[in-house]
């Protein structure tokens, strides 16, 4: 018998007879809650079974007003049952920027308008709603506490409300997530699909504080269906294509994914308290903090921890705000310690803080070498400089702000839009006390800057 | 072939895809079990080749070729899912090195041995070793569903058998048996 015919009779030998019976089941219904892709060439290409056979004017008439009366019944109910969500269009251009302030109300604000509340939640949460555009523009998620009908600890929920002309017009959903937890901070997935959130259980002396987060949800918008999964959470940021989540759970980094799939840790991420994926799903991009110091590495990293590189060594670590990449994926972000204070060059520095943007040539964050450009940390205003140092950074849509939820010895906290393009003016946003984006307990200065929605 | 069922699945029908998945999924299920090893990696290949199945399904032309698209999806999977799982495959591979307890059937023995070859195969030669010899492929249509040249799957077949039959030979299981290459 030669090796050919003893392989074959050893797979023989060797298959199994049947799939699990849970198998089928399980793979069917983790099927079926995803959309389908629809091909192009189909649309303007009729199947062969749709052009054969001889069809009359008159026929092709009637057939073709039954389609658009059923298609206008079926979209009406779809609309009522369940608002479809639209994947973004071409180009993002900068929408509002939504903010919590101290009370948990939600304002909007952007360049060139007052800051208003559009979204007024005050009563019902705690400081810190965590407002997201969805990635379209037309809706905001956000996390708020809703108190028991018959007292009890409040039910932790998430809403998405609709968003229409920069005016929250009706309320879409409402998820429970549980009681006696801290209002969740939900982050949309990039196909707007899913949010992921961190449970964190509520202290029972004080439900403004929560404990460490145990677990993250991933809640499938369109059904409410979720999955919980166990573990340490202290940052999280979705893959470009929905289909997984990173999480820091401070001691490392895991991979989880959205369908049935045993998470997995990347490795070589020792310490890992912040993530973010950059916008090509190549890397992933995290602070390495040096055991028994306050400095810090930053490291960019593939998904499966084969390929690494410290882009940044030993820099001192702020509070370990983690690295951001800008939505067009060609910038990096993160903010260290100043080496030396503005106001006196002698003293040591220990709270202002630089932002620094990297960029790599042809984005090849793996090999090319890095450029670093450290941003402006103050601004011209008729009273003199003014000092912006920001707690918080992010990105507008279009890659070409930087969004400040910055503070300074001198003025109020405030929100500060800083173009990118050398030798541009910042842009404060909010400088009030009244809707001070920070400052309340619990409030985590959090503020998520829409990208406009594409109007027909 | 099931052109109709294609075609219901292909538009959104969930019933019909379901009746799709059910005939095919044992079939699926060995060929990822033999190329991975593993049953829970086979599991999780079966699963997301069957996730992207219906994802993908309207960009299908030709539903005739059904099968062949779908053993394609499986194989991507299965070597998504080994690469994924690599550190594990790792630690199976040890687990398949130790030597094993000494057993009189001589079946057994050159089996265990073509295991222990076997799993130290790429991913892409087993699923070559897999589809022609266990699923009765013709090489050409072994290239047709893996969506390589005919001469990469020749040159994966041949290194693949030469593997194997140098790991019988080293057991001394070759010259007893008198194979031929």
């Amino acid at each position: 018998m030669n090796i050919e015919d003893r392989v074959s009779d050893w797979l023989h030998a060797d298959a199994p007879g049947q799939a699990p019976a849970s198998l089928l089941q399980r793979s069917v219904e983790r099927a079926v809650t995803a959309p389908q892709e629809r091909s192009f060439w189909r649309r303007l290409r009729p199947a062969e079974s749709e052009k054969s056979g001889p069809t009359s004017r008159s026929t092709k008439l009637m057939l073709l007003a039954a389609t658009l009366v059923t298609l206008a019944l079926l979209g009406s109910l779809a609309v009522i049952a369940s608002r479809p969500i639209v994947k973004p269009g071409p180009g993002p251009t900068n929408g509002w920027i939504a903010f919590t302030n101290a009370e948990g109300a939600i304002y909007f604000v952007k360049p060139g308008t007052p800051a208003e509340l559009r979204v007024d939640v005050s009563g019902t949460s705690l400081g810190n709603a965590c407002p997201a555009f969805s990635p379209d523009g037309t809706q905001l998620a956000y996390g708020r506490l809703k108190p028991a009908d018959g007292g009890g600890p409040a039910e932790a929920v998430v809403d998405i409300d609709t968003i229409e002309a920069g005016r929250d017009t009706a309320r879409l959903k409402e998820f429970p997530v549980g009681p006696g937890l801290m209002a969740p901070c939900p982050l949309w997935s990039p196909d707007g699909k899913w949010l992921a959130f961190a449970l964190s259980a509520a202290e029972a002396d004080d439900s403004a504080q929560g404990t460490s987060p145990t677990s993250v949800r991933l809640l499938f918008v369109p059904s409410g269906g979720y999955r919980d999964v166990e573990g340490q959470v202290q940052d999280i940021d979705w893959s470009p294509d929905s289909m997984a989540l990173a999480v820091a759970s401070g001691s490392e980094i895991r991979i989880v994914h959205t369908v049935d799939r045993a998470p997995h840790a990347v490795p070589e991420t020792t310490g890992a308290q912040h993530v973010s994926w950059s916008p090509d799903g190549r890397l992933i991009a995290w602070e390495r903090p040096a055991a028994g110091q306050d400095v810090a590495d930053l490291v960019v990293v593939d998904p499966l921890g084969s390929t690494a590189r410290t882009l940044v060594a030993g820099f001192h670590a702020n509070h370990g705000i983690g690295p951001v990449w800008s939505p067009d994926g060609h910038k990096l972000v993160y903010q260290r310690l100043c080496s030396t204070r503005p106001d006196d060059p002698a003293a040591p520095c220990r709270e202002q803080h630089d932002v620094v943007v990297l960029t790599a040539p042809n984005d090849d964050w793996l090999a090319a070498r890095i450029t670093e450009t450290v941003m402006p940390e103050s601004r011209q205003t008729s009273s003199g400089t003014e000092y912006m140092w920001p707690f918080f950074v992010t990105w507008s849509p279009d890659s070409s702000n930087l969004l400040y939820n910055a503070w300074s010895p001198d003025i109020d906290d405030s929100l500060i839009a800083v173009p990118l393009a050398p030798g541009s003016v910042p842009t404060v946003l909010v400088q009030s006390p009244d809707v001070s984006p920070g400052g309340g307990p619990g409030a985590d200065l959090i503020q998520t800057w829409q990208r406009a929605p594409v109007t027909p | 072939m099931d052109v109709d069922l294609v075609d219901r699945a292909k538009a959104g029908d969930r019933g019909a895809f379901a009746e799709l998945a059910a005939s095919r999924i044992d079939g699926l299920f060995r060929i990822a079990r033999l190329i991975l090893r593993d049953q829970q990696l086979a599991e999780d290949a079966v699963q997301e080749a069957l996730i992207r199945c219906w994802r993908q399904l309207p960009k299908l032309r030709d539903n005739g070729s059904f099968d062949g698209w779908l053993n394609r999806i499986l194989y991507r999977a299965a070597v998504d899912e080994s690469n994924r799982r690599r550190r594990f495959v790792t630690t199976l591979q040890n687990l398949y090195s130790e030597p094993s307890v000494a057993d009189n059937s001589q079946v057994i023995v050159e089996r265990e041995a073509l295991e222990r070859a076997f799993v130290r195969l790429s991913i892409e030669q087993r699923a070559v070793v897999v589809l022609h010899h266990y699923a009765d492929m013709p090489l050409g249509q072994v290239a047709t569903t893996l969506g390589i040249p005919l001469g990469t799957v020749k040159s994966r077949h041949h290194y693949a058998l030469a593997t194997l039959k140098t790991a019988l030979e080293r057991d001394g299981l070759a010259l007893a048996e008198g194979l031929q290459p």
